[in-house]
């Protein structure tokens, strides 16, 4: 790739774009030129006076309608925001995430920053669902520091409101960014502080991530039972949404390996693989098929699951969810006693990782034998509260259908 | 001219942009860009991109801004030469005029990744005020690169995202307040980001870096100090004035005279010397 380096973008889409697509290597999506536009319109827009500067606003909001899809703008917008405080520029918000999750984050953050001042005067909530998309940003960079720092000026946004949404909002992020310090009690605390409001209030997309967090923290301490009914409220959450019922069954999957249940893991990850969805639902749940098959030693689903994994690794944008998947394909083979394979797919898997600077997985990798002969170590947790083994019941029950000959890999799906 | 009519009508961007180079055939984009920069550019088109690069190679004038559009004339692309220029003239701001639209999309992104600091979208913003407010936007990006390439060896590595906040909208980021929103934080991180980088507070690093940033224009520009201050945002030229001298102990003559970044950064480095910490009345 011929660029000119920059180290800086100072607010300009085409300057951000260079160091995003530098650091990439490649083109992120065929919409690049798309986003580009968009996020110099936003940004123009921000320089205006109105009205050319809703003139602009326009022009942005409907390349962003044209490159994400309307239907699927109103979902997601629907999902996140339900009826409160919308605004025409919000499908903005939803542009920049599918940057920024196809690895253009810093032109993502152009688009975000200038969001705010072409569309003033936003209210506080409004400024309030940036300001969130700025943080998840900055943590998705793994700028924790600078994402802490937003949360907390959210969390003043929110005092100063009196805004329940905000004030959930910034405690969901609190949540994460203890999640991403290992400190699961502050973590459980936020995600319980959040569950509470957000279920009172309706928010939808924060009471999923909400028990998914509790989901996780109860995970971690070994209490599979409180973990699968949390799972399951996540599950009914989501229902209605493919991609996001898809998400809740997917660590569903994963509870139900953690718990040595790998038969009905292995059922629910197959029920995943046969729905066409964007790589970083269908990858996980590949390799997560990979383990539960390896484990119940069903060689053809191994073999098959390793394949699928294989043949999207030259799939641009998900290449973090690539090695993280070729890491635990090769945890699986070593598990199914293929050394060679397994040492094929580490090598795979460690290209990638070192290459873009993926640090844990390089670290994982690192201790490969252990998670392996962990992994066979796992023993079917012994009892489980009525209301879990129910769950797991109906789980075992979806029957899915037979294994596609390909997984059918979407891109750009919010 | 009425009051009413005033206050989007008269040009936020006073700087002088100084020679216009634009590699743009079509007559009515020609004509548009003559319109919009009547007045404050001297403007000069010529046909091809060869054309454009033989110019730049024997011109001694201070070619300020560059505009092309994706093919020449000839129909050779125009990413090679922006390319060219954008390493060998990093303090000319270079725009490139491109059409909306599928069909052109190939352009936009080769030209970003070439190296453009803006983009001019034909039958959106090209026309007038939308259009010099581009080419100004395009200016200041140059600055304000320029100018952190000075400040960063000064200024502590984690206070360097502060800077840039400072340096992308100087007109804009004139307070504590405005600077905190740029960041999307709360205005004490701020305080608490300085305090422990161990470095001057975040209202005496905000004035520090839109000096350094007039001491790039005062260096580069032949503008007046009273340009310079309503293009940055300052009450007026005499508190910029008085802010130069309160800063660096010179005139903004003497100053523009013996090389103002220099003499800017070089007071930044006395004043964050430990014994030289005692606070400076802010502007």
């Amino acid at each position: 790739m011929d660029t000119i380096p920059a180290s800086r973008h100072f607010g300009s889409p085409a300057a951000a774009y260079r160091l995003d697509a530098g650091e990439n290597g490649a083109e992120f999506s065929v919409h690049d030129a798309a986003w580009l536009a968009a996020a110099t319109l936003v940004e123009h827009a921000a320089m205006r006076e109105h009205p050319e500067r809703d003139a602009l606003l326009r022009d942005a909001i409907e390349i962003a309608q044209q490159v994400v899809g309307e239907d699927q703008l109103r979902l997601a917008g629907a999902r996140e925001w339900g009826d409160r405080e919308r605004f025409d520029a919000e499908i903005l918000i939803l542009l920049s995430r599918v940057m920024r999750e196809a690895g253009a984050r810093r032109l993502a953050a152009t688009l975000l920053d200038a969001i705010p001042r072409a569309a003033a005067p936003l209210t506080s909530v409004q400024r309030g669902r940036v300001l969130v998309e700025r943080a998840r940003s900055a943590r998705d960079a793994g700028d924790l520091d600078q994402a802490v720092d937003r949360y907390r000026a959210l969390a003043s946004l929110a005092r100063s409101a009196r805004s329940a949404e905000l004030r959930a909002l910034a405690w969901n992020g609190f949540a994460a960014m203890a999640q991403a310090r290992g400190n699961h009690p502050e973590m459980r605390r936020y995600a319980a502080r959040v569950a509470r409001i957000a279920d009172r209030e309706g928010f939808t997309a924060m009471s999923r991530s909400a028990h998914l967090t509790l989901m996780f923290a109860a995970a971690s301490a070994k209490r599979f039972g409180e973990a699968m009914l949390e799972g399951w409220v996540l599950y009914q959450r989501s229902l209605g949404d493919s991609v996001q019922e898809s998400g809740a069954l997917q660590n569903l999957g994963q509870l139900l390996l953690e718990m040595g249940r790998p038969a009905v893991a292995e059922a629910v990850f197959t029920a995943i693989c046969a729905r066409p969805l964007p790589p970083r639902l269908l990858l996980p749940a590949l390799s997560g098929l990979a383990l539960a098959s390896a484990r119940c030693a069903h060689e053809a689903t191994l073999e098959w699951s390793v394949a699928e994994v294989r043949g999207m690794h030259p799939m641009v944008g998900a290449r973090h969810d690539v090695a993280d998947a070729l890491a635990e394909c090769a945890t699986a083979l070593s598990i199914a006693g293929r050394g060679e394979d397994a040492e094929r797919c580490r090598t795979a898997a460690r290209r990638l990782a070192e290459r873009y600077g993926y640090h844990a997985i390089v670290f994982r990798l690192d201790g490969a034998d252990d998670a392996a002969r962990a992994q066979s170590a796992i023993v079917q947790t012994a009892e489980l509260p009525p209301r879990a083994a129910a769950i797991v019941k109906d789980l075992e029950a979806l029957m899915p259908p037979s294994r596609p000959e390909h997984v059918q890999p979407t891109l750009g799906v919010l | 001219m009425p009051r009413e009519a005033g206050s989007h009508a008269v040009a936020r961007h006073a700087i002088d942009s100084g020679t216009v180079l634009a590699c743009v055939q079509s007559p009515q984009y020609r004509a548009r860009i003559v319109d919009a920069l009547r007045n404050c550019a001297d403007v000069r088109f010529v046909e091809t991109l060869w054309e454009l690069r033989a110019l730049l190679r024997r011109t001694v004038t201070d070619v300020g801004t560059i505009i092309v559009s994706g093919h020449d004339a000839n129909g050779t692309p125009a990413a090679a030469v922006v390319r060219e220029i954008a390493a060998a003239r990093p303090s000319t701001a270079i725009i490139a005029y491109c059409q909306p639209g599928p069909p052109h999309n190939a352009d936009l992104r080769a030209l970003a990744l070439a190296g453009v600091h803006q983009f001019l979208i034909a039958g959106v913003d090209d026309v007038g005020l939308a259009l010099r407010a581009v080419l100004a936007s395009a200016r200041r990006h140059c600055a304000a690169e320029w100018v952190m390439r000075d400040l960063a060896p000064v200024v502590p590595a984690s206070l360097h995202r502060i800077v840039e906040a400072i340096l992308a909208r100087p007109d804009e980021v004139t307070s504590i307040a405005a600077l905190a929103d740029a960041l999307s934080v709360h205005r004490k991180t701020l305080f608490n980001r300085c305090e422990r980088a161990g470095f001057v507070g975040p209202a005496e690093l905000l004035a520090w870096c839109r000096l350094a940033l007039v001491a790039y224009y005062l260096d580069s520009t032949g503008c007046t100090i009273e340009s310079i201050a309503l293009e940055m945002g300052f009450a007026s030229d005499t508190a910029l004035r008085n802010a130069i001298k309160r800063y660096t102990g010179a005139t903004a003559t003497a100053a523009r005279a013996t090389g103002a970044v220099r003499m800017v950064i070089a007071a930044l480095e006395r004043r964050t010397r430990p014994e030289r910490r005692a606070a400076l009345h802010l502007v």
